[in-house]
């Protein structure tokens, strides 16, 4: 019962819920912590290693042959964009919305956004092979008197990417501000320093909070067309290509659809970890995750619906390729990644319809994790198959997966885990400001029912604040 | 010598009086009764709330802010639709037979520009008008004023005080004390300062 469990705030004090949200920024980390970071830090390394040996020798260590030309780092490049695209979106839409349960995920996952930016930016560059020469894309004045093309929907993701990454940090950091405040006043020595000059000399006064809350209501509101902006420009690099299989004009919704989608389930990967390893299940409750459940089902339905009517455009544009395209991304070579993936994003979000899926963190925390790999297996299967089969069969050609990008891959995981985990022990993973109004909240809600004699038993038993 | 001494040495002017209050309610009241009595005053909230602002700053509907974003988002656009078009006249390749100055992709160059440009004259917004960062703090602030305890200084002179101090006791606020009108040194929190009066 939704009501119950947010009623239930009233008994927590501010001061409390300070200390419970900042006990691993004010302790030291422990031992599980610490062996996740080497863990994540080894898979960094192994991924330091592929790219270097990458470098070292050239592309053509990577399965990259013609015809395939965009494979595995592109793959990686989309799937990391996707998961980005949730973060910045829950956080603020469900701002202007005013959705109650956004307390509970908003931060993580702003700040799970901001490191699959980090992730996703490196593919490009890393795709590149003469990774040192990554600025050419950067309209600046040269010795060659060369422009960037801005007709090319590659240069648009530079400058989509660039600004969703600096507006979400933005909205992020600015969103921490007052607690870092908090963190300041309970820290010595050189921590108090440190945020110190992260809280900017935050007081909360109201010369401070007054503009601040107008601030944070126009960042919301400038991040929410940015992001549905920048995975249309991402999905521009496919359908401005006229290939059988990506020159389709659904793919801006279908991909935003998509990214959505997988960012939900991230954010669940994550956020159910964090929740029972740092005890936070008072302020992130099943309810809460039971609400991102409900969203996994309505994104997975319009993704499902957006693969019918991909086939459905190809059946009745009567184009032999378009057929011819669908028909072996499905019974091709690619045959496996393709019903994988298609169980997995269509099939597998269907178990949250029933209620004991939503209200198990288990299977929550599996059904999230299939997701995450569907949507790396989707993105694949849409590039690979394409590119695999064009127009000529004469041209056609299979792409194999080599060491170095299966190493780049767990490297690009190690490289986001690693960001994660030391904001997780070094900032505050949820917003005290919006917990705090979610308490002011609930004691107002539970006076006036206590007033009107409508408090349910169970709840007036409890200890009143 | 003390702490509390330390951040109030003699001979330095009284700035006004400083009150903490458990609730919002309080606070409004004594704001409420402070300005019924002439007197300036600063409140301190721990959670910002939007309701809680506008009754403590009725006054405030202009919001700056929002002027410094579309200043910045305006110029980030406009600065978006000169760089595309000069470079491309300046480079003028032709591709995919589309005209060298194609509108339809700078546009979204150009929205991308007045987002961003937006964003950022919105936290430079932010930070001319709440005068931050800031490394001192003003005495008046307390630690418990960012957890859970709601604050007002009422600026005052000695002849004021006691009608400060009435004020601020009759809307129940929870410790009064005297505020001097001298910034603390660089990331020096007050929280070391004793409680002069209960």
């Amino acid at each position: 019962m939704a009501r119950a469990q947010e009623l239930d705030m009233a008994g927590v004090e501010p001061r409390q819920m300070a200390a419970d949200v900042l006990r691993p920024v004010q302790n030291r980390p422990t031992l599980a912590w610490g062996f996740g970071f080497g863990l994540a830090l080894f898979c960094l390394l192994i991924g330091a290693v592929s790219w270097g040996w990458q470098l070292y020798i050239g592309l053509g260590v990577s399965g990259l042959m013609w015809p395939v030309m965009w494979a595995t780092y592109i793959t990686n490049f989309v799937f990391w964009i996707g998961i980005a695209h949730s973060g910045t979106l829950i956080s603020a839409i469900l701002y202007l919305f005013r959705a109650r349960f956004r307390a509970a995920f908003s931060r993580a996952s702003e700040a799970m956004t901001i490191f699959a930016i980090a992730t996703a930016g490196i593919f490009p560059i890393l795709h590149l092979g003469r990774a040192w020469i990554f600025f050419y894309v950067l309209p600046y004045p040269n010795q060659r008197r060369l422009w960037p093309n801005f007709r090319s929907p590659l240069v648009l993701d530079v400058f989509a990417i660039s600004t969703y990454f600096t507006v979400s940090l933005l909205f992020w950091y600015l969103g921490m501000v007052p607690d870092f405040a908090q963190i300041r006043d309970r820290a010595s020595g050189w921590r108090r320093t440190l945020y110190g000059l992260l809280s900017l000399g935050w007081t909360g006064s109201e010369r401070q909070v007054s503009p601040y809350l107008k601030l944070y209501i126009l960042l919301a509101g400038l991040a929410t067309p940015l992001v549905l902006s920048v995975h249309t420009m991402v999905s521009w690099d496919f359908s401005t290509s006229l290939l059988p299989g990506w020159h389709e004009e659904i793919f801006p919704p279908y991909f935003v659809a998509g990214a959505i989608f997988s960012g939900l389930a991230m954010v669940l990967t994550l956020v159910i970890p964090l929740r029972a390893r740092f005890r936070l299940q008072r302020y992130i409750t099943l309810d809460h995750l039971e609400s991102l459940c409900k969203l996994i089902i309505l994104t997975s339905s319009i993704l499902t619906y957006s693969y019918l009517t991909e086939y459905f455009i190809a059946w009745y544009s009567g184009n032999t390729y378009e057929r011819t395209a669908y028909y072996l991304r499905a019974f091709g070579h690619y045959w496996f990644p393709f019903w994988l993936f298609t169980v997995c994003n269509c099939f597998v979000p269907l178990l949250f319809f029933w209620r004991r899926f939503r209200r198990s963190i288990l299977a929550m925390f599996i059904i999230s994790i299939l997701i995450n790999v569907g949507m790396w297996v989707e993105r694949f299967t849409l590039l690979v198959t394409t590119l695999a089969y064009s127009y000529d069969p004469g041209s056609w050609g299979v792409y194999h997966v080599q060491w170095v990008e299966v190493g780049i891959l767990i490297g690009s995981f190690g490289w986001f885990m690693t960001l994660f985990l030391l904001f997780v022990q070094f900032a505050p993973s949820l917003p005290l400001g919006d917990l705090h109004k979610d308490i002011l909240l609930a004691r107002r809600n539970r006076q006036r029912l206590a007033e009107a004699a409508l408090l349910p038993e169970s709840l007036a038993a409890r200890s009143s604040p | 010598m003390s702490a509390a001494a330390a951040n109030r040495p003699a001979g330095t002017p009284l700035l006004g009086l400083a009150g903490s209050f458990a609730g919002a309610e309080q606070l409004l009241q004594a704001r409420r009764l402070a300005d019924a009595a002439g007197l300036d005053s600063e409140a301190f909230v721990p959670a910002p709330e939007e309701a809680l602002i506008r009754k403590l700053r009725p006054q405030s509907t202009q919001n700056p802010v929002r002027l410094w974003t579309l200043l910045g988002g305006i110029g980030g656009g406009a600065a978006a639709f000169a760089m595309t078009i000069w470079m491309s006249k300046n480079w003028p390749l032709v591709v995919g037979g589309k005209p060298i100055v194609s509108m339809p992709p700078f546009i979204d160059v150009a929205f991308e520009w007045t987002v961003l440009f937006g964003a950022v004259f919105c936290a430079l917004g932010l930070l001319r008008i709440a005068r931050l960062p800031r490394l001192r703090f003003s005495p008046a602030y307390r630690p418990e004023f960012v957890v859970d305890r709601y604050g007002l200084l009422i600026r005052c002179s000695p002849a004021e005080e006691a009608l400060a101090r009435g004020l601020l006791a009759g809307a129940q606020a929870e410790r009064i004390w005297p505020v001097r009108a001298r910034l603390l040194p660089p990331l020096t929190l007050p929280a070391e300062v004793e409680d002069e009066e209960e």
